[in-house]
């Protein structure tokens, strides 16, 4: 994730920013990115590096589920409360909700659970609750109340809804051929880290909006293609030295 | 409204090129590496169509949700993944191998970012 960020950054740093050392270091290791869509990087790293630390802690690590639902609140209310930074409070669940899905794996594999949370009701509930939450949003005294309120149905917007996509993926998947979605998922990182400089050097035109999705799926895929190479080199590398 | 079309227009023939061109797996489990994959299609899609509509879209604000859904999706599908290699052991096969060759705590944490990702 930061090598990838890392080498775009060294190419297109030079043509969106003016050179200053520090800024640029926080950048390229995604402690505080530059990139207009950046946050999302170093909100990662932040969860990466809690993750690190609770699976080295044993008695961390024996709680993890708790622990990590404890963060998820903690961090909520830093971001909601103190800091104020709405698009990070919407999101301190997500990882938690992640973490549950591979530590309860087994479970879901069971068949008599999988009737109960994989099936088109369950999609249709966490649809439902989502596109509940957006009209709830709409009212102004909420709409207008940028605060604990407004960040807790963002919340319940964007998670319930995520979820209800990740299983009508699933869903679609098992009737239709959705491989179109398996590629752009391979290369939907690059994707995400190339997409906005475009967006910014485009012309608001119908014709540039074309140039758009060429370019930026293009050059996502041969950019996916890159890193893929310089990962491979760098695993024969590690396991040299392992040798 | 022409731009959202057109997006999904784009997709939706390369989508029917693919598929014509391509067999579909049978029995794809929820959370296994292609229906991963794809869920992180769909992920990415909604954030790109969200700053896509927000810069072609003319104040259109129907799109500005599917970015921070798309987000929640990536988030769950980097614990989701994150975890499960850690529980496989291929988190700690970087980590012992950095360690073991004298590199710093910094860089190993580095790669092993880089290695889940």
């Amino acid at each position: 994730m930061v090598i990838p960020y890392a080498i775009v950054q060294c190419f297109l740093y030079w043509t969106f920013h003016k050179f200053n050392l520090g800024k640029f270091l926080l950048d390229i290791f995604c402690i505080k990115p530059l990139y207009m869509n950046g946050w999302y990087l170093s909100y990662l790293v932040l969860w990466y590096i809690l993750f690190y630390i609770i699976n080295k802690i044993t008695f961390f690590k024996q709680r993890k589920v708790r622990i990590f639902f404890l963060l998820s609140i903690i961090l909520f209310i830093i971001y909601s409360i103190v800091l104020k930074d709405s698009l990070r409070a919407e999101q301190s669940f997500s990882f938690f909700v992640g973490i549950i899905l591979s530590e309860k794996k087994k479970m879901l594999s069971d068949n008599d659970t999988k009737k109960i949370f994989l099936n088109l009701k369950t999609m249709t509930v966490f649809l439902v609750v989502g596109i509940a939450f957006l009209g709830l949003k709409q009212i102004p005294s909420i709409h207008e109340n940028t605060t604990f309120v407004f960040d807790i149905v963002q919340l319940l917007i964007k998670l319930p809804t995520g979820l209800g996509i990740m299983e009508l993926t699933w869903f679609l998947s098992k009737k239709i051929n959705m491989k179109i979605f398996l590629y752009i998922g391979l290369f939907g990182f690059e994707l995400y880290i190339i997409h906005g400089y475009i967006l910014e050097k485009v012309p608001l035109t119908l014709n540039g909006a074309i140039a758009f999705m060429i370019i930026a799926f293009d050059s996502a895929i041969i950019y996916h293609l890159f890193v893929k190479k310089i990962s491979r080199y760098m695993k024969r590398v590690i396991l040299k030295r392992n040798i | 409204m022409v731009y959202a079309i057109l997006f999904a227009g784009l997709i939706i023939i390369v989508g029917a090129i693919i598929s014509l061109t391509t067999t579909r797996r049978e029995n794809i489990n929820f959370l296994d590496k292609d229906s991963t994959d794809m869920m992180k299609g769909m992920a990415i899609l909604c954030v790109v169509l969200c700053h896509y509509m927000g810069t072609f879209g003319q104040g259109i604000t129907v799109f500005t949700p599917l970015g921070g859904i798309g987000v929640a999706i990536f988030l769950i599908l980097s614990a989701y993944g994150l975890n499960e290699s850690w529980n496989q052991g291929g988190v700690r096969l970087v980590e012992k191998t950095y360690y073991s060759s004298g590199y710093s705590l910094c860089n190993s944490t580095m790669f092993s970012i880089l290695d889940i990702s």
